[in-house]
């Protein structure tokens, strides 16, 4: 139980380390007012909003201020959509979730099936086609990807739409894009904890009990090798937010990323704030879970 | 005689055996190539990026034409593939009518410099910070660990775009902040290993006979983590060539008219409904820069790493 509570503690500490971190990158970008103000906004315009938005006041009193409203979820107004920050980094967020599961779900669907095959076929061609297959995965630019998929199955055969969200023809290239990020590692891990498994007593006995091979692959191995697959994958979260963020901005996918880009090259603080702080509190929550997860789930798994 | 003959090849035979172990510096790196040279993957990966190096360092014999010449009345000529090409420009000409060749072979320089530069930076800060973690251990190794924590808890293309947002893109800061960013993965790995090292025997000898920690860490402890950092940072390389390559197509990286490879597919966005080998040729001049290395690095890993099966 001290282990949670310290897996938990330190998770707290790295929310707000992010958040002090955004802040801290935030005020050295610059004056917020000349991006607020029209240039023939006079001296006092200027005082006025600043004492306004409390700039006036020294760093660490606005620092502390401005941990104590983050806490409670107040960002303030955006700058450019003059709308809460929050709210509007929570309204993009399902679009995020969606993309996300779209591409677990894809890159599962693609990495189960070839880590099995290159696991039973293992040290052959075809498992090194595998692995080609994987590491030009992991090579490949996920932007360009992106526009690859656009060029050729929106443009010249017209199958999908270019961007943006709607249904679920929309989905199919973002998610193919997140899903070839994130397949490769799986693949990998799939593959190599099978020929672990394999190695097992009691696959052997499935095997000496006249189970069909089909069946001793898919219960009683993959099971076994699912949980630290799916850990890894979840310690993996933070990385495939990066991708999301990438996919998001080319795709025009209106998620929680391309908000962040956007804001960012706008100068639109409270924005930027809001979706950072959203972002680290899912990545680190999913990494908690899963990391507590696991201590229940495979009792060898102990941390002391 | 016969017998004596054969006693006396077992006899060398043994000779060599022996030999083995006190092998001279030059033997063991001609042992490791022969041994990497049996990995055809690493080594086609070696051969692609030795390639894309001499490519990008000999250019300006290389390019055809200066990558900043221009000439509007020929701009936009397709590559040779398409109707409408002109032979004297191979792969077509760009929006300002430079030729498209050319500046991808300048492209190479940058993507090669910032991903080389940035990792360079990037593993000399983590393997510091790691070392030191790893081995004094208390606050230390728990400000340094949070410090990682916080670090990775981040999205990393989100810090990346802030802090250019704040000091302006220019190669310099690239350099800088795609290093600044990257450094925890490599403090992390250090970290662990260190704590491994730092309980063995020889660890305790050399504090017996009085060394200093510094000496202790640096001349001890990091020849031992050398391995798992070549792996780790070669394939860290082609991350940060995409990286930088997504922040110039941004419009947040190396600015016009210096070519890079992802100014140039920032360039061809707009016109992808037209030309779309604008986009295609700067994409797979990085792709197959960044396959080569982690051809290089899968390669690598299986020369350096005995664990890599378990590790993966």
């Amino acid at each position: 139980m001290s282990y949670v509570l310290k897996r938990c503690w330190q998770a707290i500490i790295v929310v707000l380390g992010v958040t002090t971190i955004t802040f801290i990158l935030l005020q050295a970008s610059g004056d917020p007012i000349t991006v607020l103000l029209s240039p023939e906004a006079t001296k006092e315009d200027i005082e006025n909003l600043r004492k306004v938005m409390g700039l006036d006041k020294p760093l660490p009193v606005q620092y502390f201020k401005f941990m104590k409203r983050t806490i409670r979820g107040d960002f303030g107004e955006s700058y450019m959509l003059r709308e809460d920050a929050f709210k509007l980094v929570m309204e993009r967020l399902p679009a995020t979730i969606e993309l996300a599961v779209g591409g677990t779900v894809f890159a599962i669907i693609v990495a189960i099936p070839l880590g099995i095959f290159a696991a039973i076929k293992r040290y052959t061609i075809y498992d090194n086609f595998c692995m080609v297959l994987a590491v030009s995965g992991q090579a490949i630019p996920l932007f360009w990807l992106a526009l690859m998929l656009m060029i050729f199955f929106s443009i010249h055969l017209g199958w999908l739409p270019v961007s943006g969200r709607g249904g679920f023809s929309h989905l199919i290239m973002p998610s193919v894009t997140l899903g070839v990020y994130m397949a490769p590692i799986t693949m990998r891990l799939i593959r190599s904890g099978m020929i672990d498994v394999f190695e097992k007593n009691f696959i052997q006995t499935a095997r000496a009990k006249g189970l069909p091979e089909s069946k001793v692959i898919l219960k009683h191995a993959l099971k076994n090798v699912m949980i630290p697959v799916s850990t890894v994958l979840a310690m993996q979260f933070g990385r495939m937010i990066g991708g999301a963020v990438v996919t998001e901005t080319v795709f025009a996918w209106p998620g929680v990323g391309r908000l962040a880009v956007k804001s960012i090259m706008d100068v639109d603080f409270p924005t930027v704030q809001a979706a950072v702080f959203v972002m680290a509190i899912v990545i680190v929550s999913v990494n908690l879970f899963a990391d507590i997860l696991i201590t229940f789930i495979d009792p060898r798994v102990s941390y002391d | 005689m016969i017998e004596t003959k054969q006693n006396l090849e077992v006899e060398t035979d043994l000779d060599q055996t022996l030999i083995i172990p006190s092998i001279d510096f030059f033997g063991r790196v001609r042992l490791g190539i022969e041994k990497f040279w049996k990995q055809r993957i690493g080594v086609a990966g070696a051969i692609v990026v030795i390639s894309m190096c001499v490519m990008a360092i000999f250019a300006p014999d290389i390019a055809p034409y200066s990558p900043y010449e221009q000439d509007i009345s020929i701009k936009l000529l397709p590559p040779f593939w398409q109707e409408g090409s002109n032979p004297t420009h191979i792969l077509g000409t760009d929006l300002l009518g430079r030729d498209f060749l050319s500046r991808l072979i300048y492209g190479a320089r940058v993507s090669l410099a910032a991903g080389f530069l940035s990792v360079t930076f990037a593993a000399s800060l983590g393997i510091t910070l790691g070392l030191y973690a790893g081995y004094y251990g208390k606050w230390v190794d728990s400000l340094i660990s949070n410090a990682v924590n916080i670090m990775l808890g981040f999205p990393f293309i989100l810090l990346a775009l802030a802090s250019i947002a704040i000091v302006g893109p220019s190669f310099k800061t690239i350099v800088i902040v795609l290093g600044i960013t990257g450094w925890p993965l490599y403090a992390r790995l250090v970290r662990s290993e260190t704590l491994t090292i730092r309980e063995l025997e020889y660890v305790e000898a050399a504090r017996g006979i009085g060394c200093r920690s510094n000496r202790i860490i640096f001349r001890h402890i990091f020849p031992n983590v050398i391995n798992s950092i070549i792996v780790v940072g070669t394939l860290e390389v082609a991350r940060m060539i995409i990286l930088e390559s997504f922040l110039s197509f941004l419009g947040a990286g190396i600015q016009p008219p210096i070519p890079s490879w992802g100014n140039m597919l920032g360039e061809g966005r707009f016109h992808i409904f037209t030309n779309s080998w604008y986009i295609t040729l700067p994409g797979i001049a990085i792709f197959v820069t960044t396959l080569g290395i982690n051809m290089l690095g899968d390669g690598l890993r299986g020369l350096l790493d005995p664990y890599a099966q378990v590790k993966l």
